[in-house]
């Protein structure tokens, strides 16, 4: 079983005035198993969301490789851009900008189909249906506009729209953050579901860890702009090597008042440093209650601490024992 | 049983719209004691940020519209009747407000010593001088810990967080007895959510000041909170101390909020709870209870009848029909098929 | 709550799935909502029932009368309102009434057709700058900003004293310098919509530039647009109006609104009426439509909603 998508050293950088260069994606490697979900985690400023954006061709990447299928897409030619327009689909955020106010569901959902020429007006109305009962809507939605419907169903919308063209890879981002709790769950399991009868592929990008965690299969945690830890989601948050990500289990909330009675908060830790300073090293350096002498000159690069779970921190490997 | 700051009874809110009469908010009582902390947990559609703001008028008046019959009792004092300029005296003193977005509360043209100081300068509590040391004071207990720095910034020059906690310390200002945070950290990340959420519970243990905390997180909820109301569709469905919500909840909706939201700690295999459809159309709110149309224990009379209160305990009580003495048996046929699923003993 | 005696029926009816996600409300499109807001405004009703009532003279008013607009009697000439020639006669001796309903038609058409000229040409370089952007973008905008910084009556009098006077040269005039306002306009709604999802998303979905162009973004554009186009019609109209006053416009034995206020002038002193009907109909006219573009921009404005 290969890998569906490589990525190598992939950067992606904003010029912000004279002033410099926000990394804003600053060399990242991992690969994606074919029919796997890998979670990315990371909080606002990370760079996930700019990732799934650069891997989805929607950014043009400054450095690196994003090999698809076997093929370079970092440095494709036109014909191969549409071809993987097809293949990778994405998935976005806001439910309530992500679908165009004009048009019908239907109309929404059988434009790729359009564009690529698929079928003719009948078999596209015909997939479109199919589509639309695939995530949970029916016929009776088609003929609708966005904007009577809820942040959810919009969502499947949205799903739905993806699915059209049949992709093998869905870059997922934050699909769930602007619905409602007891909404997410029902996306989420359509997620899973989806996963398994069609065969797909997810890069989910996410900021809440404990869905992640539930519907991911490998986790990746980011931190300005680089990967500080991949793991199995059991593995990432049972033994958590890197101090961010530990960090960030220690603030999430557990809806079980006994538990969180139980828990300290963590303590006051610096603010974030602006993506705009420039970093040797490792980048958390200045926020980490282990740092140790050599980490704001040196570190920062991926190593693998134990079979499958990889760790950007030298000591890590020490602290362990 | 400690006295009530805030007692809250028959109260309902409209909007006129051209459509028609959206009623966010029906028949909704709740009281909050002194020194407490009371989560308020709903989703969209639910009616809390309507609630809390129309306690004070907050909402103008069109479209919004406090139906009659209402009560609002604020330290004793009945403040229903109080017209608009006398709520002025209660609105940002005695009750105080932190919203969600701390970007649009500030604002961006005024340094943030000048907008903590505003509040009692205005009241003519103090000159400047006192103010500017008292806001420094204010900055600190919000958890600020450069405030003579920040105090000559803008807004724009501070984070997220940071400028949630100025937002804290303008409410602080006039030492109010209550303070209503509305999503306070929805959009903060994480590890700034736990950070202000530490702040809030200390600034509840070291004043006495209650808070209303309205959050759809159940993760904040259990950290922070001493009480619970669960609200949907406009109408409080539930409500108990946080440990009767959490461990012993009676409402469907509650249980299946509560088992739709993922666990850290939990076993990873356990499938998410989920609720089929989406949270009501407050246009045309069902006549009964407003949960029955996604409730997988709905009988026939859920849409037609709304649940009366059925205490559980002093603390807790839910409306749902399930807690009649006439749904026993169909209690009893659940607890048969689904022996895991639903706190199945009946009343 | 409930009375003791009401049967309260406890059978187990579960979740009905089908409800609990159907929408209740009907369908109200953009559109839609956008007419039931204006129907309530006062001002921008009553204001398009006065442009109703001039586009209904214009086109009719003409037809009831047994005259036409061209032929004049000398001996009838100068005549005051009467009951066979309800605005009287002019100089000439032709009817006034007819003189007056035909230059109506000619100033409409000619605001209309070029109100939609500058349009056509003002979406065209307005959706090319601003989703090309770059230097296509600069370039477009410093000739939008060059053009502006004169007063437009000063452009199209120039262009004009180059092409000759007439109908065609003022149409074609009016149409080069009139299309700025709608350029900018539409850039400013092509910038702001390049961010949105859904225009990635057809982007990414592999969307070539002239279908996300045409089908997305002008369609979210279309409430700027009619707006715009609504203001541009009585700018047309004066413009025109002006050219034929200053008598490089339209010409005789063609008449319009602004030719007749041409010729009311030099008979202010002695026949008023000749100079102050077509005024009026001009400034009705500019009024109605200015009041009926505020109603349809507040009616179109999509924050207002519900």
């Amino acid at each position: 079983m290969g890998s569906i998508l490589s990525v190598r050293d992939l950067s992606k950088h904003f010029r912000v005035s004279k002033r410099g260069l926000v990394k804003a994606v600053d060399g990242v490697s991992f690969d994606i198993e074919q029919g796997e979900i890998l979670g990315l985690v990371g909080e606002s400023g990370c760079g996930k969301t700019t990732l799934g954006r650069t891997i989805k061709r929607i950014y043009e990447p400054d450095g690196g490789r994003i090999v698809f299928e076997g093929r370079d897409i970092a440095h494709a030619g036109k014909d191969e851009l549409r071809a993987y327009a097809r293949r990778a689909q994405m998935i976005f955020q806001d439910p309530y900008s992500s679908l165009d106010p004009r048009m019908t569901v239907a109309e929404i959902v059988g434009e790729g189909m359009a564009i690529h020429k698929l079928y003719g007006p009948g078999r596209i109305r015909e997939r479109t249906i199919e589509l639309l009962e695939l995530v949970g809507l029916n016929s009776e939605h088609a003929s609708r506009f966005p904007h009577e419907f809820s942040g959810g169903q919009r969502q499947r919308v949205g799903i739905a729209r993806a699915l059209a063209l049949e992709p093998r890879f869905l870059v997922c981002d934050e699909p769930i953050s602007a619905l409602d709790v007891s909404i997410q769950a029902q996306i989420v399991n359509l997620f899973k579901r989806l996963r398994d009868r069609l065969e797909l592929t997810y890069l989910f990008v996410a900021h809440d860890l404990a869905m992640v965690r539930y519907i991911a299969d490998r986790v990746a945690v980011m931190y300005l702009g680089r990967i500080v830890e991949v793991a199995g989601s059991d593995e990432l948050y049972r033994n958590p090597a890197h101090p961010y990500t530990e960090l960030l289990l220690s603030a999430i909330p557990i809806p079980d008042p006994r538990v969180e009675a139980g828990r300290e908060a963590p303590g006051q830790v610096p603010e974030m440093a602006s993506p705009l300073e420039p970093r040797e090293g490792c980048s958390f350096s200045g926020r980490c209650a282990y740092a140790g002498e050599g980490c704001a000159t040196r570190g920062g690069e991926l190593f693998e601490l134990s079979p499958g779970h990889y760790v950007a921190c030298d000591a890590a490997a020490k602290r362990r024992r | 049983m400690s006295d009530a700051i805030l007692e809250v009874s028959h109260f309902g809110v409209s909007f006129h719209t051209y459509a028609g009469e959206v009623q966010a908010v029906r028949d909704v009582s709740f009281r909050v004691s002194r020194g407490e902390v009371v989560a308020i947990v709903g989703e969209s559609g639910s009616g809390k940020s309507v609630l809390t703001q129309s306690l004070v008028r907050l909402l103008p008046d069109p479209p919004a519209r406090v139906a009659a019959g209402g009560r609002v009792r604020f330290e004793g004092e009945d403040i229903s009747g109080y017209s608009f300029r006398r709520l002025k005296s209660v609105k940002g003193s005695r009750i105080a407000y932190v919203f969600q977005d701390p970007m649009t509360s500030l604002n961006p043209l005024a340094r943030i010593g000048d907008q903590v100081m505003e509040g009692v300068v205005y009241h003519g509590l103090m000159g400047r001088k006192r103010a500017y040391a008292y806001a420094l004071e204010l900055l600190r207990d919000a958890g600020i810990r450069d405030p003579e720095r920040r105090m000559g910034q803008y807004p724009h020059e501070l984070s997220g967080g940071m400028r949630q906690r100025v937002m804290i310390a303008i409410a602080l200002a006039m030492r109010p007895a209550l303070l209503v945070a509305d999503e306070p950290t929805t959009a903060l990340d994480v590890t700034t959510q736990a950070q202000i959420l530490a702040t809030l519970k200390e600034l509840n243990r070291s004043r006495g000041m209650s808070i209303i905390l309205i959050t759809h997180d159940m993760g904040i909820v259990a950290g922070i909170a001493r009480r619970v109301i669960v609200m949907y569709g406009g109408k409080v469905v539930e409500s108990g101390s946080v440990e009767e919500i959490f461990e012993r909840s009676r409402h469907p909706y509650t249980r299946s909020l509560l088992g739709s939201v993922p666990r850290l700690d939990a076993d990873k295999g356990r499938e998410l709870d989920f609720i089929v459809g989406s949270p009501p159309d407050m246009l045309r709110p069902p006549a009964g209870c407003p949960f029955s149309p996604r409730c997988a224990y709905a009988m026939a009379l859920c849409a037609e009848h709304p649940p009366a209160e059925s205490p559980v305990s002093p603390t807790h009580s839910s409306w749902c029909w399930l807690l009649h003495p006439g749904a026993a048996r169909i209690l009893e046929s659940f607890a048969r098929r689904y022996p895991d699923r639903i706190g199945t003993e009946a009343v | 709550m409930t009375q003791p005696g009401t049967e309260l029926d406890f059978t187990h009816v579960g979740a009905r799935e089908g409800e609990a996600d159907s929408i209740k409300r009907p369908s109200l499109g953009y559109f839609q909502d956008a007419r039931r807001r204006f129907k309530a405004n006062g001002a921008a009703m009553a204001g398009l029932a006065v442009l109703a009532l001039l586009a209904a003279l214009s086109l009719a008013g003409p037809l009831a009368v047994p005259y036409n607009h061209e032929d004049g009697d000398l001996l009838i000439a100068n005549r005051g309102p009467d009951s066979e020639h309800w605005f009287g006669t002019d100089d000439l001796g032709r009817d006034y009434w007819a003189r007056i309903w035909v230059g109506g038609r000619v100033s409409m058409a000619i605001g209309i057709l070029a109100a939609l000229l500058q349009g056509c040409v003002g979406i065209l370089m307005g959706s090319l700058s601003g989703f090309l952007g770059g230097k296509v973008d600069l370039v477009v905008m410093k000739l939008v900003d060059f053009l502006m910084a004169f007063p437009y009556l000063v452009w199209v009098t120039l262009l004009m004293l180059v092409t000759g006077a007439g109908l065609v040269p003022m149409i074609l005039a009016l149409t080069l310098t009139g299309w700025l306002t709608m350029a900018r306009i539409v850039r400013g709604q092509i910038l702001t919509l390049k961010h949105e999802d859904y225009v990635v998303a057809a982007e990414a979905m592999g969307a070539s530039a002239a279908r996300v162009i045409l089908k997305h973004m002008i369609p979210n554009t279309m409430g700027v647009i009619i707006v715009n186009l609504t203001f541009a019609i009585p700018a047309a109209i004066f413009s025109e109006a002006f050219l034929s006053f200053i008598g490089i416009g339209m010409r005789a034995p063609m008449t319009s609104w602004g030719l007749l206020v041409s010729m009311g002038m030099k008979q202010l002193y002695s026949y008023p009426l000749r100079l102050l009907i077509p005024c009026a109909c001009i400034s009705l006219t500019m009024l109605s439509l200015q009041i009926v573009g505020d109603g349809l921009r507040d009616a179109l404005d999509p924050k207002l909603r519900r």
